[in-house]
């Protein structure tokens, strides 16, 4: 019969604890919230900055748009993320 | 080469023409990439080797522990991202814009912090290049050097893309202005 290695169930588990313990989905959304809050304050100062020292045409509405888009979209896999954890 | 920018950084005097304007090599932000995407990488490599170990044990938590390490990554992508376009915001609000009076140094350090130079033509004394490393020579980039006649510090120009062009564009212009 194959042994399990102690690690391996210690890792179990830690992740059992975490699971049944502390109610973890409150602080992923907590988190994510916060994410969402650094995020939007730090594309205003970024938008901002590439409208007042713009020295080409890097600023363009399809670079921001790209910008904009794929921190959306990590947003929005965190959300997503949370809410399978939480289900 | 300058017909289509859009310079809103500096103030230009009348009549004064822009020559041209140049920025750091694409290697210095090539190199910020490659970091944050290894990181990246790492970090997801991480996260399925402990949940291939929890599918092993046949964990009844595995759908919660991927979930957990989706939030993981998307989190850290979004720190990296954010860190990323930082750095290539500050690659293209720093720019060293030769006209034909002056050669104009902008350095923008993080968000609230903006120096621009200006050192005119008339009292530029030499103008000298280096390319250094195996790297530099087959991408063709240096660093440039500006000596002027005043006490202040010299112009650096580093990481230049084609310095022996950008030299020859600042001694024209010098020649121009004369």
């Amino acid at each position: 019969m194959r042994r399990t290695p102690c690690y391996t169930t210690y890792m179990q588990s830690d992740m059992n604890l975490l699971h049944g313990g502390v109610a973890l989905d409150m602080f992923l959304w907590i988190g994510f919230a916060a994410a969402v809050l650094v995020f939007g304050l730090y594309s205003a100062i970024l938008l901002w900055h590439w409208k007042e020292y713009s020295t080409g045409k890097f600023t363009t509405v399809a670079n921001m748009f790209i910008y904009v888009g794929v921190g959306g979209g990590l947003l929005a896999l965190m959300a997503f993320a949370a809410g399978v954890y939480g289900f | 080469m300058v017909s289509d920018l859009h310079i809103h950084a500096v103030q230009f005097k009348e009549g004064e023409r822009v020559v041209a304007l140049v920025r750091r090599h694409w290697f210095h932000i090539a190199i910020v990439a490659a970091g944050n995407l290894a990181l990246f990488l790492l970090a997801a490599v991480f996260v399925a080797v402990f949940d291939s170990y929890l599918f092993e044990l046949g964990s009844g938590v595995l759908k919660e522990s991927i979930a957990l390490g989706v939030y993981a990554l998307a989190l850290l992508g979004l720190v990296l991202w954010m860190h990323f376009f930082a750095a290539w915001s500050d690659h293209w609000l720093d720019a060293w814009i030769i006209t034909n009076e002056r050669v104009i140094d902008i350095e923008q350090r993080g968000f609230f912090s903006r120096e621009v130079s200006s050192f005119p033509l008339d009292r530029i004394q030499d103008v000298t290049y280096g390319v250094h490393g195996i790297i530099a020579m087959w991408l063709n980039f240096g660093d440039l050097r500006i000596q002027t006649a005043s006490i202040s510090d010299d112009l650096i120009m580093k990481q230049v893309p084609a310095p022996e062009e950008v030299k020859e564009l600042i001694v024209q212009a010098i020649d121009n202005n004369r």
